[in-house]
């Protein structure tokens, strides 16, 4: 198709969805002004702010910043932090809203799918700072509940917020009981796509319920699956800034301080504006190169990608 | 005939000119604008208060834009603002926090000129050695608030100690005995095990008494105490007294006797322990006693008695913290009218202003009514309990007042004052506010208040201290709860030499001289 009969097709189309088109435009002037206008001043992690110079006028120092981020030796313990409390997210968090979505569709009681459904769902929109404070009434020390258990179990109360050991299991296992329900959701509408007829002709066929889900139930799910993953894969470096700021501690830092809260202290409370925004650059850069990689990868596993 | 005409017509047009050039010339030199920031915890109706009403019948020609920052979002929005460069012509912030960026940034004026010029009765009503706050290269940038910073003490439950027929602790033993009878034998007698002897709040925070025993303190901002030792300023942080503190407070803390959640108490939940009748030991400000045991009495303590004591003999020392980080007004170095500014601001500091605000200056003290003279009398201490009014009124002071360095406990504040017995009243007003706890507690405070001999801060704490800080919060709560002292210890040590500890007291030892 030629430029010209391409320009032509595009008028006859703008003329036909006028106004779509200009719904569009709103959202495309939004984001030009609030997501790709903001990127020019990305700059000032190259640069050593000043407060005297500005922006314009401070001067120029290539990736000092970046190296600086590269000898603090916080910053690499919070990168570690990172990473090892996002993969625990994605390697036990990722496949929770799959196997309850897997486990209502089966459910043949829809009174009792709803009311599992309903409850898993419910978390999703109390903020973290109710669910922190839940918390706080269930693992507290000398009040939970949990402890009171234990103690009367003839054990020893642990400070759950406090204890290394518990603290990156507890920030797993909030984030999978706060969110699973939402996603599950996300999963039940790609169940509801999948052909009846191929089931019964897997039960035709013999086929028990472990190899209907197998065979039929998550293939009808993948393209989903492997989208919300890749995107996930995206947000490697951010494990949710509410959730570790309101649940750590000193106390737990070495394990849970994460670069959203190192970059809170250090950019908002510390006023390092370049350096913090080196380490946005810094994490973007990492979740562009790992949607475009695990997208390739996915694409060639499973035929399904974002593009 | 002519000629005559058009010269009188140009002379006519001439002085029409000239009049409204003048007039016009007149308006300009007449009309300021002030912005003026503060720090309320609250929104009031400022605008109607008295405070803004004194300020705008003597200054008819400032058009003051009032531009309040709610405290709680302060330590968020203050660094943006600094970055935007965009901080009002008088505003308020932390004299220790920010004065080398705001300096950096030629964001705070240096008033010396200034204040020499219009600033006579801020220089003459300041409290002493406040100004010192607020100067940074030899130069003053900041009016530091007057109010007292010597004004943590240690505080105890007597009614407990009555109950458990002790007696007031003196050395740390024996305050260690007390926590221990206050944790184990039921000091409230309602035959449960539920009390602690004192508390944390949030890592090793307020409890400053028990390491000053040591020699040493942290602060209650964390912003660490440094002394002269060996003629040089050093930093508490790295002493090894304080790992000797640490693990002291560790041992108590395995023992039971301090709040085991208190780690990580919030604020809230903090003073919510010693609301519900479960701490003996407090350290905080005497001027709060009051509320304490009012509170604790309308809970149903009866007898409940917090009261302030000396703080705890130790090892190598006795002492409390002096607030250390003082609050002050500063004047953006960008501003147009940095002399109108400082003049406006000098006037809330005259006699004037005080009676014609009607005395509503200090948010921490509220006029009931005026005398037959117009001066303002203020709730006693004994009305400030009972008075069902009291709460609503202070209130009422406390969110339209615009927040200066005018304090009643300031016993400079009335020096350049004409009327003499007008200062007299004020002096005794003052008095009267105050209660046999805070008057004990206050002088305590002053006889064991520590001040660091860092007054302000140095370049080089704008590229480090956010780390070291959140560092040694880290250590320090880690000793505490049983982790091995020595090798964290080591570690804090190692971090704090290479992560810019030794240049911080290079320029500390460079720029403040040692006294």
């Amino acid at each position: 198709m030629s430029i010209v009969s391409r320009l032509d097709s595009f008028r006859k189309q703008f003329v036909k969805n006028k106004f779509l088109f200009f719904m569009a435009l709103a959202i495309m002037v939004w984001y030009v002004i609030f997501r790709y206008i903001p990127y020019y001043w990305n700059l000032i992690a190259f640069k050593e702010f000043s407060y005297a110079k500005g922006f314009w006028g401070s001067p120029w120092i290539g990736f000092g910043n970046f190296k600086a981020l590269f000898q603090d030796a916080l910053f690499l313990r919070v990168l570690r932090n990172t990473l090892v409390i996002s993969a625990l997210k994605i390697g036990i968090g990722f496949p929770f809203p799959i196997l309850l979505a897997l486990f209502l569709n089966e459910v043949f009681s829809r009174t009792y799918r709803k009311t599992i459904q309903t409850i898993t769902f419910i978390p999703f929109f109390i903020s973290w700072v109710i669910y922190a404070s839940i918390m706080y009434a269930i693992l507290s020390p000398s009040v939970g509940m949990l402890n009171v258990l234990i103690e009367k179990l003839g054990g020893k109360g642990i400070y759950f917020l406090a204890s290394e050991a518990w603290f990156r299991p507890l920030l797993v296992a909030s984030e999978i009981t706060k969110n699973s329900g939402y996603f599950a959701v996300i999963y039940m509408a790609a169940l509801a796509g999948v052909d009846q007829e191929i089931y019964e002709a897997a039960i035709c066929d013999g086929a028990n319920l472990f190899q209907r889900i197998w065979h039929v139930t998550l293939p009808g799910i993948a393209s989903v699956i492997t989208i919300l993953f890749i995107l996930r894969l995206g947000q490697l470096l951010t494990v949710g800034f509410e959730q570790v700021y309101i649940l750590y501690s000193p106390m737990v830092y070495d394990v849970g301080d994460v670069i959203e809260t190192f970059n809170y202290r250090q950019g908002i409370l510390g006023g390092r504006f370049a350096y913090t925004t080196a380490i946005g650059l810094f994490k973007s850069a990492i979740g562009f190169v790992l949607v475009l990689g695990s997208n390739a990868v996915l694409k060639k596993l499973t035929e399904y990608g974002l593009w | 005939m002519k000629k005559s005409k058009i010269l009188l017509v140009s002379l006519c047009l001439f002085f029409l000119a000239a009049m409204m050039l003048s007039a016009t010339g007149g308006q300009e030199m007449e009309t300021v604008t002030l912005r003026w920031m503060w720090l309320p915890e609250a929104m009031g109706d400022f605008e109607n208060g008295p405070f803004v009403a004194a300020l705008q019948e003597k200054f008819p020609e400032v058009n003051f834009q009032w531009e309040p920052l709610l405290y709680s979002a302060y330590k968020e929005k203050f660094p943006v603002l600094m970055a935007s460069g965009d901080l009002p012509d008088i505003y308020r912030t932390n004299a220790q926090s920010y004065l080398p960026q705001l300096v950096d940034g030629n964001l705070a004026a240096p008033l010396d000129d200034v204040l020499a010029k219009v600033g006579k009765d801020i220089v003459g009503n300041a409290r002493d050695g406040h100004l010192a706050f607020g100067q940074y290269g030899g130069k003053q940038y900041a009016i530091a608030g007057s109010y007292s910073l010597k004004y943590f003490a240690q505080n105890i439950r007597m009614d407990w100690l009555d109950n458990l027929g002790l007696a007031v602790p003196v050395t740390l033993d024996e305050f260690r005995e007390v926590a221990r009878s206050f944790t184990f034998s039921d000091p409230d007698n309602n035959g449960k095990d539920d009390t602690y002897g004192t508390a944390f709040r949030q890592n090793i925070n307020f409890i400053d008494s028990w390491f000053h025993a040591f020699g040493v303190a942290p602060n209650h901002h964390q912003i660490g105490i440094w002394r002269v030792r060996g003629g040089k300023h050093t930093n508490d942080w790295v002493q090894p007294e304080m790992k000797e503190a640490l693990m002291n407070l560790a041992d108590m803390y395995e023992e039971g006797v301090i709040h085991p959640e208190s780690l990580t108490f919030d604020w809230n939940q903090w003073w919510g322990a010693y609301l519900q009748n479960k701490i003996g030991m407090w350290y905080h400000q005497p001027r709060r006693l009051s509320e304490m045991n009012s509170s604790l009495k309308k809970a149903g303590v009866a007898d409940a008695k917090m009261w302030p004591i000396a703080p705890p003999k130790g090892p190598y020392g006795q002492g409390t913290s002096d607030e250390g980080q003082p609050w002050g007004v500063f004047f953006s170095g960008a501003s147009k009218h940095l002399e109108k500014a400082v003049e406006v601001y000098n006037y809330t500091y005259t006699q004037e202003f005080f009676l014609k605000a009607k005395g509503e200056i200090d948010y921490a003290f509220a006029p009931k009514e005026l005398n037959e003279k117009g001066w303002p009398v203020y709730y006693t201490y004994e009305e400030a309990l009972s008075d069902p009014d009291y709460e609503e009124r202070r209130k009422e002071v406390l969110y339209s007042s615009i927040g200066t360095g005018w304090t009643l406990e300031n016993p400079n504040m009335t020096n350049t004052w004409p009327d003499r017995d007008l200062a007299k009243h004020v002096y005794q007003q003052f008095q009267n506010t105050l209660g046999g706890a805070q008057i004990e507690g206050n002088e305590l405070a002053d006889k064991w208040a520590v001040t660091s001999s860092k007054a302000v801060p140095v370049p080089a704490d704008a590229k480090y201290f956010v780390n070291l800080q959140a560092m040694f919060r880290e250590i320090a709560t880690k000793i505490v709860s049983g982790k091995d002292a020595n090798q964290v210890w080591n570690e804090w040590l190692a971090f704090y030499k290479a992560n810019g500890g030794p240049e911080i007291e290079q320029q500390v030892n460079e720029l403040i001289p040692v006294k």
